[in-house]
């Protein structure tokens, strides 16, 4: 019974259960490309941006290319892996952030709703019932078309992308945990709402909380990926890898690595997500009974 | 025995649950506590006994304020809490406490337990950090728990010990006023034994005043002095317990004492006993809502509602109060 004593997330790190393969290689692809986050300028071998336009479409080195360009150049000379190296700097900034902003905002909204019920209640569900009635990617291109693509605007917007999903379980979660026993015993000694939400009814939900986080982020880097194809995103000279992706389109007969790369990237990422969280959910329903 | 002002008062205090019609159903009313008068002298014991859904808990929870009632006043220490300010209700927060039924969920799985007993103490300022770690473990230590548990996790304390701790949390302010809301029924009986004594230490240590909120009658007398006896929302006897225990004069109260088992193998089986379930519907309309299972019902019983009718320290709303069979009566003696 010694590893059910840490709260949740600790007792993640110090079970004696072993975790599948899949998902320490999740883990590592994660810590890894977090990694890449962090130390991207140092990473990359070239400068990112530093055209040759006598060293345009060379081959990946382990298509036969050489090692100065370990992944080949584009179709301005830029070195790829470098390139990368800062596109998943950037897509990485953008996806934490967004779901961070997504995650306070829902849950924010969530207690709102639960706790004054009623008139507030309604307005806070109907609204989110309205965003999740309308594809978010049209409300997302009207929004960038009409502010232009500010990376600041744009990680507000995908920041409210997918809150309604936040608040609908944050309300219903915390109103089933009002009416548990413990709530109201806490009710009882005298203590103010803000107390009983932040230290009592918070922890217990935080769980569900963590794992929609990681369902979550893996979209808002698809949604990232999927607006700065479409041109609406990020914009040069920053770099993304949807945005890498867009650029490497025009070429994929002849260098198909140029949109590969970035699309693995992406895949690896999105999947490395998803499977840790759906591993965490695990973890989380066999702590809680 | 009963200084002047009691520490809690209830007058005509009545809850009504309305449901609200739909389409196809009309618009219901359930009345789960109707026209209670109550006072809880200072240092006074008081059971609440009745069958479940008889109102019992749902009184408990108007007294403490947690509920707003549809009729009637209540006053703790000569204050109405219709007329409480936000300060005022702080005050009387810290002054009250409840033990809730199930010990398990009144405690927050994610926190520790001398957290979670030393909460109070920072809630209402007397003590924060070390200082309201040290008396939530002396708390602790009062109702006999180890300094060790401070540490650990609901989940790894047996049902008695999360009794415990929920009882050293209530405590934990010294209040005035506690409602044990079916505090032991969750225990199995050696446990509730432990638990009642701890009870009554408590009691005599602080002087509380106390509600003990139960079904189970042979816990009842070891730890209040006076009963009321509850059926669908209204007291239908009340008085010293050991009176009433002793010769019961409602229907009600004579079958409940019946029904407690006992180790006499040769005890005659129950004199009297009741059939079917409480239906609220029978709280309805003019008539004794005990009338539907009652045996010695009369017609009397079904036009008019009997009032409480005090007769010395007790009293009893039954048109047929104290008529009681001889036999019946010996059976009463053998559970006292």
């Amino acid at each position: 019974m010694a590893l059910t004593s840490l709260p949740g997330a600790l007792r993640l790190s110090t079970s004696g259960m072993r975790s599948p393969l899949s998902i320490r290689l999740a883990m590592l692809w994660l810590v890894a490309v977090l990694a890449i986050g962090i130390f991207a300028p140092l990473l990359a071998p070239h400068d990112y941006l530093h055209q040759s336009p006598l060293e345009r479409f060379l081959q990946p080195w382990f298509l036969g290319g050489t090692p100065t360009h370990l992944f080949g150049t584009d179709y301005l000379g830029r070195d790829v892996l470098s390139n990368l190296l800062m596109a998943t700097r950037t897509s990485l900034v953008v996806a934490i952030l967004g779901s961070l902003i997504c995650a306070l905002l829902g849950t924010a909204l969530g207690f709102t709703a639960a706790h004054f019920g009623g008139t507030v209640d309604n307005l806070i569900m109907g609204f989110s019932d309205a965003m999740a009635s309308v594809p978010f990617i049209i409300f997302a291109l009207a929004v960038l078309a009409f502010f232009g693509s500010d990376p600041l605007i744009f990680i507000g917007l995908v920041g409210v992308a997918s809150w309604e999903r936040y608040a609908r379980l944050t309300r219903g979660l915390v109103l089933d945990a009002a009416t548990n026993g413990y709530a109201e015993a806490v009710r009882i000694t005298g203590a103010a709402p803000l107390r009983i939400y932040l230290r009592h009814i918070l922890p217990n939900i935080i769980g569900p909380l963590v794992v929609q986080l990681t369902i979550n982020f893996p979209e808002i880097i698809l949604l990232e990926s999927g607006l700065s194809f479409l041109g609406l995103g990020i914009q040069p000279p920053l770099t993304s890898l949807g945005l890498m992706v867009a650029e490497g389109r025009d070429y994929v007969a002849i260098a198909w690595w140029l949109c590969a790369l970035p699309g693995i990237v992406i895949l690896l990422t999105t999947l490395a997500v998803s499977l840790a969280g759906d591993h965490l959910r695990d973890r989380f329903d066999a702590r809680l009974r | 025995m009963v200084s002047a002002v009691p520490i809690l008062e209830a007058r005509g205090l009545g809850r009504i649950f309305t449901r609200r019609g739909g389409l196809f159903a009309p618009r219901s009313v359930l009345r789960a506590v109707e026209g209670i008068d109550l006072e809880l002298p200072v240092g006074g014991r008081l059971a609440i006994v009745g069958e479940s859904g008889c109102g019992k808990s749902t009184l408990g929870r108007l007294l403490l304020g947690l509920a707003a009632p549809s009729a009637g006043t209540i006053l703790f220490e000569s204050m109405e809490h219709g007329h409480r300010s936000p300060a005022d209700w702080k005050r009387f927060r810290r002054e009250s406490a409840l033990v809730q039924q199930n010990p398990l969920a009144a405690l927050d799985p994610q926190m520790t337990i001398g957290a979670q007993v030393a909460e109070p103490l920072t809630v209402h300022g007397r003590a924060r950090g070390a200082a309201a770690r040290e008396m939530a473990e002396r708390g602790l230590v009062e109702v006999g728990l180890g300094p060790e548990m401070m540490a650990r996790f609901p989940h790894q304390l047996s049902g008695g010990q999360r009794q415990r701790v929920v009882i050293a949390r209530a405590l934990v302010m010294s209040p005035k006023l506690v409602v044990f809301d079916e505090a032991v029924s969750a225990l199995d009986v050696s446990v509730q034994a432990q638990v009642v004594g701890l009870i009554n230490a408590q009691q005599h240590r602080l002087g509380l005043s106390y509600l003990f909120i139960s079904h189970d009658l042979r816990i009842v007398r070891h730890v209040a002095d006076r009963i009321a006896v509850m059926y669908l929302g209204r007291i239908v006897e009340t008085g010293p317990i050991d009176a009433i225990y002793r010769a019961p004069t409602h229907p009600y109260t004579q079958a409940l004492l019946a029904a407690v088992p006992r180790l006499d193998p040769r005890a005659r089986r129950p004199a009297v006993t009741i059939r079917g379930e409480a239906t609220a519907s029978a709280a309805d309309g003019p008539g004794c809502a005990f009338r539907t299972r009652c045996a010695m019902a009369i017609a009397r019983c079904a036009s008019e509602r009997p009032e409480l009718l005090a007769l010395g320290d007790r009293a009893t709303a039954c048109h047929r109060a104290g008529e009681v069979s001889e036999p019946q009566r010996e059976r009463m003696e053998l559970v006292s």
